[in-house]
Order: C-alpha cells, then sequence, then structure tokens
C-alpha cells in the first residue's frame, strides 16, 4: 500500500540473476550479431565489400549499405530527426560508427567474418569540440535537416546551419539590458566531460519478422518510440510492429528511443530468422553518452546580494547525430537559471555535432550541467561578495507563487526547507573529523540546491483487469529497469482498490498489448504513470460497486469498500467481497482505464510558456576532506534532501535518491570519457573508473520531504543527482581554497590547482 | 579468427612441467584467472595452448619457519591474507593483501599469478621486494631461485622462460624490532587499480637512531622501486621529518613513472615523496599494517 516499506517485488529474481533479461533471450534458431566499426572519425565511405564475408561458414547475412540500394527500408532514424543510419551510408561521423554488420549461427562466427570485410575510407577534417566545430571553415557533419519525425510537441527547431544542430533560447525581463541594474558583474566558464551511463545491462535486442509482422524483443525505456521508428523504417501499420521490454538491467537515459533494434530488425528481415544483437562494454562506450558542455554564465548581482540579471551560453556537445540534443538543451537551457529569482534572463543554449559518439539523455538531463555551473558560481560569488553561501542562496531561492524564468507561475515551492534541511548535516558531530595524521588533510563543506522540470507535454495511459477471484491485473508500458516501478505502481493500485500488493500482478511493456506511455525517464513514471493507474483502478471500482450496488438492490452511493469488501455505509455484516461481486456478474473480468495528460510549451523567441508541469526540488550538503599531499578528494559525510510529496515507498525511494548520489560523486571525482583525436582512449571498466560501494561517505543521510495535506507523488529519480557535483566542489573550494570549474575534481586536478595556489 | 587454443589440466608439476617444455612458446599458463582472462579477452595475450595450473595438486601451502614465510604459488591471495603463518610472521603482507582488489577477486587470485603478471600497479611486490623476497622457480630439468627484484624486469614482464613455473614465493621474516607499513595511494575510485604504492619497514637502534630501513614503491617506475644504495646512507641517522624528506626525494628523482588514467607521469612523481614520508612515519611507530592514502 502506499507509505509501506515495500521490498522491491522483483529483488530475489534481480540480484539471483533469475530475470529473464533481453541479454539472456535466445529463441530457437537465432542467429548472432557482429558489428564492424568505423576506425576513423571522419570519412567519406569509399568502398564497402562484404563478398568474402557472407561467403563464410556460419554466416547468414552481412548487412552493408548496398543492402538498402533498391530496398523499401528507410535507412535512417532518430526521435527527432531521422539523422542515424543503421550502418554508415555514404560516410562515418565518429570512430565506432557501425560500418557492417554480420549476422552468424554463432557470435565467433560472427565476429571472424568481420575482418573479411573489406573497407576504403577517404579521411575527412574532423572536429571534437563544440568550438572547433562552430569556427569558420570547420568541417560540416550534416548539409541538410529535413527529415523531421513527427511528435515531441514541446520541441522547437531552430537555429540550425553549419554544425548547430539545434538551438533554444529564453530572454525574460530586459535581458541583457537588466546587467545595468547591477552593482557586481560576475562571467565565468563551467565544463564537464561527456560520461557514460554504464548500465550492468548492455543494449540488446532480439528481432523476429515473420511475414509483415515484426516482434522485438528489447531492453529500451522507450517501447512505443521504439515501435513507431521501427513501423516507420519498414513501412509497416504501427499494428504489425510489437515491442515487448522483458525487465531492464539499467537504463539511465542510455536506453531512450530507438538504439539497437533496427538493426536487429533489418536483419532479421533480410535472414527471415531470429536476430540477437547484444553490445559488448566496449561498444556501449560509443553507443550513447552525457553531453559534455561548456558553459559561460554571467550574472549581475545587486550589492545587498540580489541576483538581478544572467545570462548563460551554453555549447552541449551533440557528437554525430541529433539523438534527443534538442530537448535537452532546452531543459538544460531554462534549468541553467536555478531555482532562483532573476528578473532578467538571457539564455542561448546550443547542441553542437561533433565527430564524436551521439550523446543522449542521461539521468539528470541537462540539469547537471547547468547546475554545476550556477551552483559553483554561486559559492564564488558569496566568497567574492562576503555573504555566507547558505545566506546568498536563501536570498535568492524562488517562492510560492513566484514566476520561473520561462513566466509560469510555481506552485508547491518547498526550496527554502529543501536546502536548509540538507545543511542540517554541518551541525556539529554529525560528521567525523579527518582521521589523525600529518596535517595535510583539510576538511571542508558546500551544498547545492537545484530545480529539474519534468518532461511536459506528456502521457502515459494504463488498463486494469479486475478477475474474478478479486485479483488486479495492471496493463502498463512502464518499463521496470530495476527502479521498482512496477512495485510502486502495485502500491499504487492496491491502495487504490484497497486490498494487498498480493492481488497485484503487473504486465509490462509490449505495444500490442499496454497502453501508451511516453518514456520510462524525466523521473515521471511513478508519478505520471501512477495517475494513471489509480484513475484505472478508480475506473474499475466504479463499475464494480455500480455492479454490486445492483446485486444488493441498494443505492450505490449506500455502498462503501474496504479491505476487499463491499458494503453498506454502517453495515460491515451487509459485505460482499470483490471476487463474490465480479464472479455474481458473470463479466469474467472488469476493465478499467486511465490516463495522465501534461500541457505545455514554450515559445520559440522568448523561450516563455509552460516548461513543466511539475518541479523537481533537490538539495546536497556535503563535507569532505582534501588531501594536500595528493588532492585526493574523499567525502565523508552526505545529505540529500528532496521534496518527496507523498512517498509511495520509503525503501524504493532511499535507493534512488542514494543511487543518484552514487553517480553523483562518480561525476564529481572521477569519470570521464577521453578521446585521442576521436579514438576513445577508455572503453573499458578498467581504464573508466567509476564510484563503487567504498567511494559513498560513512555518513550518508537522505531526507525525503513529504507533504501530508497534499495527495501528490513526486518524482525522485533524478532530483539528488546534479546537486552532487557543485555541492562536492564548493566543498573543496572550501577546504583548501581552490576553485576547479572542470569536471571531475581528479586527484591531480586539484593538487595542480594547489601547486597553482602556492 | 583466432584458432581456438588447446586447453591443457596437467595434475601433477611434473607433467605441466614437461608440456610447458613441449610446447614452450606457445603456451601460457593460467592460475586464478583473474588477469588473464581479460588479457586474453583483450587480445593483449595470445596462445596456442592454455596450460592450466589450479589441477595441480598441491603449491597451495602457507608455512613458516624461523627464518622465512613460504607462499605455494597455487596459494589463493585470500588464503595467505588469512593464514595465521602470514598474520604472525608478515603482518604488512597480511594487511597489504587486504588491500588487494575485493574479495571475489581475492578468492580466486593466486599469490603465483600476482607476481607472475608484473603488473606495475600490483601491490604486493611492493613489500616483497621491501622484504627480499625469492621467487621460486621450477623447469623439467630443475629449477632456480630468483630474488623478486631480479624476476620482475619490466611492465607485464618476468626473467620467465616460456617452459619455466614458478611454485613460491620465500618471504624472509623481519627481527622483532622492525617496524612497517603498506600505504596504497588510489587515485580515482575505490574499485581502481593502484597509482601509488608504498612498503616502507624501519628497525629502530637502541640509541634512537636507524639501524636499518627499507622503502619500495610501485605504480611508479615499471618495477618496484628500492635504492638499497638510498637505504645503506639512511642507517645511523635519527629517523626525523628531514632525513625521511632527503630519502623521499631520492626516490622521486630515481623513479621513471609511466602516464595512465590513473595520473600523468609527473603526478605520480609529485605525490610520491610525500608519501614516502608518510610511509616511513607510520613505519616508526611500527604500525605494521596496510592502509589507503
Ligand atoms: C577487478 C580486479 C582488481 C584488481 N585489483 C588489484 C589490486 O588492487 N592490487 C593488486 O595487486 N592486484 C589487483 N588485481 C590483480 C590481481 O591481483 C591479479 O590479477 C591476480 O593476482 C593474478 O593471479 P591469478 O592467479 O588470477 O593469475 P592469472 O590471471 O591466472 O595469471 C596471470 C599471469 O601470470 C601467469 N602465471 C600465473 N601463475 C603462474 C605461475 N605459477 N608461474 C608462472 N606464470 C604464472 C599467467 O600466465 C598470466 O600471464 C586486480 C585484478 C582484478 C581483476
Amino acid at each position: 500500500m502506499i507509505g509501506q516499506r515495500q521490498t522491491l517485488l522483483d529483488a530475489r529474481d534481480r540480484v539471483t540473476g533469475r530475470i529473464p533479461y533481453t541479454i539472456n533471450l535466445e529463441p530457437p534458431g537465432t542467429l548472432h550479431v557482429a558489428i564492424l566499426r568505423s576506425t576513423v572519425p571522419h570519412a567519406r565511405l569509399v568502398r564497402v565489400d562484404a563478398s568474402a564475408a557472407s561467403q563464410l561458414p556460419g554466416v547468414a547475412a552481412v548487412l552493408t549499405r548496398d543492402d538498402f540500394a533498391g530496398s523499401s527500408i528507410r535507412p535512417l532514424f532518430g526521435p527527432v530527426f531521422r539523422d542515424q543510419p543503421i550502418v554508415a551510408m555514404d560516410r562515418v561521423r565518429y570512430v565506432g560508427e557501425p560500418v557492417a554488420a554480420v549476422a552468424a549461427t554463432d557470435l565467433r562466427a560472427a565476429e571472424a567474418a568481420l575482418e573479411s570485410i573489406e573497407v576504403e575510407y577517404e579521411e575527412l577534417p574532423a572536429v571534437f569540440t563544440p568550438q572547433d566545430a562552430l569556427a569558420a571553415g570547420a568541417p560540416l557533419l550534416h548539409e541538410s535537416f529535413d527529415d523531421r519525425a513527427p511528435g515531441y510537441a514541446d520541441i522547437v527547431l531552430q537555429g540550425q546551419g553549419g554544425n548547430v544542430c539545434n538551438k533554444f533560447q529564453l530572454r525574460k525581463g530586459d535581458g541583457l539590458a537588466g546587467f545595468e541594474l547591477a552593482d557586481e558583474i560576475f562571467e565565468h566558464e563551467f565544463s564537464s566531460p561527456p560520461v557514460q551511463h554504464v548500465s550492468m545491462e548492455p543494449h540488446a535486442a532480439v528481432a523476429s519478422f515473420e511475414g509483415d509482422y515484426l516482434t522485438v524483443h528489447t531492453c529500451t525505456q522507450t517501447p512505443y518510440a521504439v515501435r513507431d521508428a521501427l513501423a516507420y523504417m519498414f513501412r509497416l501499420p504501427a499494428s504489425h510492429v510489437r515491442v515487448v521490454v522483458p525487465p531492464v538491467g539499467g537504463g539511465f537515459g542510455g536506453k531512450t528511443y530507438a538504439k539497437v533494434e533496427p538493426l536487429a530488425a533489418v536483419l532479421s528481415k533480410m535472414t527471415h530468422r531470429p536476430v540477437k544483437v547484444h553490445l559488448t562494454r566496449e561498444e556501449e562506450f560509443v553507443t550513447n553518452r552525457k553531453h559534455q558542455a561548456f558553459i559561460k554564465l554571467r550574472t549581475g548581482m545587486r550589492r545587498d546580494g540580489t541576483i538581478v540579471a544572467r545570462e548563460v551560453q551554453a555549447l552541449f556537445n551533440a557528437g554525430a547525430y541529433t539523438d534527443i540534443s534538442p530537448r535537452l538543451i532546452k531543459n538544460g537551457g531554462y534549468g541553467a537559471v536555478g531555482p532562483y529569482r532573476i528578473s532578467h534572463v538571457h539564455i542561448d543554449s546550443y547542441a553542437v555535432f561533433t565527430n564524436l559518439p551521439s550523446a543522449g539523455a542521461f539521468r539528470g538531463y541537462g540539469v547537471s550541467q547547468g547546475s554545476w555551473a550556477y551552483e559553483s558560481q554561486m559559492d564564488m560569488i558569496a566568497e567574492a561578495m562576503g555573504f555566507d553561501p547558505i545566506e546568498l542562496r536563501m536570498r535568492n531561492l524562488l517562492l510560492e507563487g513566484d514566476t520561473f524564468a520561462t513566466g509560469e507561475t510555481l506552485h508547491g515551492i518547498r526550496f527554502p526547507e529543501v536546502l536548509r534541511d540538507a545543511t542540517t548535516l554541518f551541525e556539529a558531530g554529525r560528521v567525523p573529523p579527518p582521521a589523525e595524521d600529518d596535517g595535510s588533510v583539510k576538511r571542508g563543506r558546500g551544498c547545492a540546491v537545484i530545480i529539474k522540470s519534468t518532461i511536459t507535454p506528456s502521457t502515459s495511459a494504463a488498463s486494469v483487469k479486475l478477475n474474478s477471484d478479486g485479483s488486479l491485473q495492471v496493463l502498463t508500458s512502464t518499463v521496470d529497469m530495476g527502479q521498482g516501478a512496477h512495485t510502486a505502481l502495485s502500491q499504487i493500485a492496491a491502495s487504490a482498490l484497497g486490498v494487498g500488493v498480493g492481488s497485484i500482478g503487473v504486465v509490462g511493456p509490449d505495444t500490442d498489448v499496454t497502453p501508451f506511455d511516453l518514456t520510462t525517464s524525466s523521473s515521471r513514471s511513478t508519478a505520471a504513470m501512477g495517475a494513471a493507474v489509480r484513475e484505472a483502478v478508480f475506473d474499475v471500482r466504479r463499475q464494480l460497486l455500480d455492479l454490486a450496488a445492483q446485486q444488493m438492490e441498494v443505492d450505490v452511493t449506500d455502498l462503501e469498500l474496504a479491505d476487499g469488501r463491499i458494503s453498506v455505509v454502517g453495515d460491515p455484516a451487509s459485505g460482499r467481497s470483490i471476487a463474490e461481486v465480479v464472479t455474481a456478474s458473470r463479466r469474467g473480468t472488469l476493465a478499467g482505464n486511465g490516463s495522465f495528460v501534461t500541457e505545455g510549451g514554450l515559445h520559440p523567441e522568448t523561450g516563455q510558456g509552460i516548461a513543466s508541469e511539475h518541479w523537481h526540488q533537490g538539495a546536497v550538503a556535503a563535507e569532505v576532506d582534501v588531501d594536500v599531499a595528493t588532492g585526493k578528494v574523499t567525502v565523508r559525510g552526505l545529505r540529500a534532501s528532496v521534496y518527496a510529496g507523498t512517498v509511495v515507498n520509503p525503501i524504493n525511494a532511499r535507493m534512488q535518491i542514494d543511487g543518484s548520489v552514487s553517480f553523483g560523486i562518480s561525476q564529481a571525482l572521477f569519470e570521464q570519457l577521453i578521446h585521442d583525436e576521436g579514438h576513445p582512449a577508455n572503453s573499458s571498466l578498467s581504464e573508466y573508473a567509476l564510484a563503487g560501494l567504498a567511494d559513498l561517505p560513512e555518513v550518508f543521510e537522505v531526507s525525503l520531504i513529504e507533504d501530508p495535506d497534499n495527495d501528490e507523488m513526486h518524482g525522485l529519480g533524478e532530483t539528488c543527482l546534479p546537486p552532487v557535483m557543485p555541492a562536492i566542489a564548493n566543498a573543496v573550494a572550501d577546504a583548501v581554497g581552490v576553485r576547479i570549474r572542470h569536471l571531475p575534481l581528479t586527484a591531480e586536478r586539484v593538487l595542480d590547482a594547489l601547486e597553482e595556489q602556492r | 579468427m583466432r584458432a581456438p587454443a588447446a586447453m591443457h589440466r596437467p595434475e601433477t608439476l611434473e607433467e605441466l612441467l614437461a608440456i610447458l617444455r613441449e610446447h614452450g612458446d606457445s603456451a601460457k599458463i593460467v592460475a586464478g584467472g583473474t588477469a588473464f582472462t581479460i588479457l586474453w579477452k583483450a587480445g593483449l595475450l595470445q596462445a596456442e595452448h592454455i596450460v592450466s595450473a589450479t589441477g595441480l595438486h598441491g603449491l597451495t601451502d602457507v608455512r613458516a619457519d624461523d627464518e622465512a614465510l613460504t607462499v605455494g604459488a597455487l596459494a589463493r591471495v585470500r588464503d595467505v591474507e588469512r593464514a595465521e603463518a602470514t598474520r604472525r610472521n608478515s603482518p604488512v603482507l597480511a594487511s597489504a593483501l587486504r588491500l588487494v582488489a575485493n574479495v571475489r577477486v581475492r578468492n580466486v587470485a593466486t599469490m603465483g599469478g600476482n607476481v607472475a603478471e608484473a603488473d606495475y600497479t600490483s601491490d604486493p611486490p611492493a613489500v616483497l621486494s621491501a622484504l627480499d623476497a625469492v621467487v621460486t622457480i621450477r623447469d623439467k630439468d630443475g629449477g632456480r631461485d630468483l630474488p623478486l627484484r631480479e624476476f620482475l624486469v619490466d611492465y607485464f614482464e618476468t626473467a620467465l622462460r616460456p617452459d619455466e613455473f614458478v611454485t613460491g614465493v620465500r618471504i624472509p621474516i623481519l627481527a622483532a624490532d622492525w617496524g612497517g607499513t603498506y600505504l596504497k595511494l588510489l587515485s580515482r575510485s575505490a574499485e581502481d587499480r593502484t597509482c601509488i604504492g608504498v612498503a616502507a619497514f624501519l628497525q629502530h637502534a637502541t640509541d634512537g637512531t636507524c639501524a636499518g630501513v627499507r622503502v619500495a614503491v610501485v605504480g611508479g617506475n615499471p618495477v618496484p622501486l628500492r635504492l638499497p644504495e638510498v637505504e645503506r646512507q639512511f642507517v645511523g641517522q635519527e629517523p626525523s621529518m628531514e632525513a625521511f624528506a632527503a630519502l623521499a626525494a631520492e626516490y622521486a628523482a630515481a623513479a621513471d613513472p609511466v602516464a595512465d588514467n590513473r595520473g600523468t607521469a609527473s603526478y605520480r612523481r609529485r605525490v610520491m615523496a610525500p608519501l614516502i614520508v608518510r610511509a616511513l612515519r607510520r613505519a616508526a611507530r611500527g604500525t605494521n599494517d596496510a592502509v589507503f592514502a
């Protein structure tokens, strides 16, 4: 039931490996795929010759661009622009881009065949940073932007040209003229590197064409988007494409929209057999990533500590293809204003193409990059102007009824409370002092607070079936990827029907069966799908009560439903069980439907309008030790506070914050994808550093701020990630006086800064 | 496609040595497989014959006599770290082993594999080098003993001939008036390999000066860095911060660090000296442990 500590329903199966992940699926006769990938960052593809490879033992098909000549299959896909080829067509645009793929009876045969494919490249000049890509005379990645996919009304296309993939802009108040009101102006640049999601389960899909009917099992976060992309690609009615999503082993944004499904599907069409694509860890590193970002932040301050104006110039490195960059730079753009009341705002946010793997959705969705800039700068301003960093924030935080930079009026705002709550970590005695040593370990404290939107407009629909034994099936396209979404939905359904969680069964995403859902991302599923499920249960509950009223010959308004029994108000003895009512009705099952639909959108020139149906509010306080001899930063204490509304499942909620904070610590201190002239230099888990459990602080507190007066569930999946990085950097600055503006805060970077300071 | 290698599973040392003699260059030994598997999958290791050592009976003992602790090559790291003989006779080694990888790796990784891998970031070689450990080696005709410092030749390179096999490591036991420590710096996450590791041992004379000192550094050099000449000059000095710093500076100057994702050569050189000083201070206090820096 809502509010109860409910162990994840599939926890045991997940940790014992009994979950039927996509990577474990292998229908009889399945072919396995190996992918030949580009070895150069940018080139015209002169020749791809797979004739020898296709003759090899075990090889069923080799896909190259030639297979699309004269075919009705559309070779390009993408959620906003269809600009990404299944295998390279006329050129390759990054090291690791698929050039050809072999489907064979076993993986060894497929891998072996790759060696017989001949590829000739004519190399082109390449660009790797957005700055270089925007420079005059830079080589262009794309010549046209005409194949826009329908849908995603919130995405406005503008600014394309050169290597600009898309631009978002916002003008509030007097914009730049607002800086005339400032007594002091602060301008700094901040950067964050590309990082990878590193889901435990890599991308995998099994596709199977039977006649004109395509079935794909895949570990996607967006089953309907994948279905629609495949239907378009193969010119099939959507009714002929079925996407099924088994439990997923982690997504974090990296599994939104079609990724490996088109390749599996094309090869299945060619071979008339089930085809499985299962990426290696190394391939994961070139498949999708968080946007590298460079953010110039100019902030105008009044002497009294009021922020009057803010200018944001953000460059997001989109990589070679559009993916979802246009939305990400929008959310990242307005998100970079921060949770502050600022009268004059001017934002230009760009997604820029480069010769690197495409960037896409990543837990934190643009807000991490923006808050890294504004929350770092907040402390820099506080120090320069002589304010306490917490008080400076308090003075400017958005309050109930304030308008955000987008002009929308904010409700349910708790920023001061959330920030205060986080900083209770700093009370004396909470975090033990540095271990006794030679005095080279310094302690520092820092905090950060962020605002984050959720995807708007959006739609979630759910169906339920009430069985004649009183149990209830929930049909939902929400993906359970380890976050416990199905557990939470079970609790919500159980509460709405007034039965135990044991009576609820959840049918996961199957586009032939489960109703539409936009996406399992954006911290939205418990809130959005939860609302849809609740409405669907209420629908069935109404039918149930009507039937009971008929059967009992009473007025429906005299009936109540509690603990699985329907009875006349005040007369429990009159009651019948749900099962008795459904059975007596001879309907077999009762079906109910529910949906949750939000509206919004921003004006293309001013960025004014409705950006988000709900605003996530989170803060983090951190205490760190900095070893001045090595530059090593150790997080000793951390408290993450979030405005949680109604907590559906305290265990789950806590684990979402634990996960967010580990991501944050990892990105603050360790993570970065390194390239050498576009060649990945750390595409393995030996070389790519990720936080482990031992990197989490010994004092690690999570505070879920609830609202007993308001029955509203808030998303919790991301909110406490973005503030972790600036909170740690602020704590480092507090400890040793050095300000690091470029993530991550590696030991070497901190040591370099310390030496520069000396 | 790489031809699948032939797998050999000898049950006796004699059989194993015969296979190595026969297939020489084209054979590779696998013990716990924790390093081997990664290298093999990455294509960094190639062989036509893979000789699994874990089917052998024996070579897993951890024993001590008055002079030395002897560890069989096939003893699992986890068993060595927990053995009473190790904890009593070489407490710094026991603690340092506890900081290797994680318990899942240590449960399968062998001591022989650890030294034979010759990874410049491995921890045990620092302690073993400082303790003047000797590697015992066998081939079909007999065998030889090599000090670890001669056994480790370069990055991922040992003095082993293709037909030779490591059977164990002999670790001299220090007198009770020695104190020591191992200090492990992880420049990145807690799951990472070592950036710089320092093993330091110090013996106090009755007059308060140093009767002996041993320092070995891993991570900052192709093989564990030990400077016996510098150590000798230290004998008779007061164990002061200045003296520690002077010794540490000599090591940092002599080091030949490599750059990798854990730090540049310059970083490794810069952090080496303060870490050596820190390790020596702990050794002087006789902490006899291993800790993260
Ligand atoms: C995730 C992870 C983390 C790690 N972290 C650390 C760490 O923190 N500190 C650290 O010190 N090490 C670390 N290691 C390395 C680990 O200690 C070594 O991989 C392990 O000790 C090797 O032993 P093995 O028995 O598995 O050797 P194998 O992998 O079987 O073999 C390693 C090499 O030694 C050769 N070999 C093995 N046995 C013999 C023998 N008896 N005679 C001759 N040649 C032989 C093999 O041919 C091969 O070249 C880590 C490894 C992993 C996978």
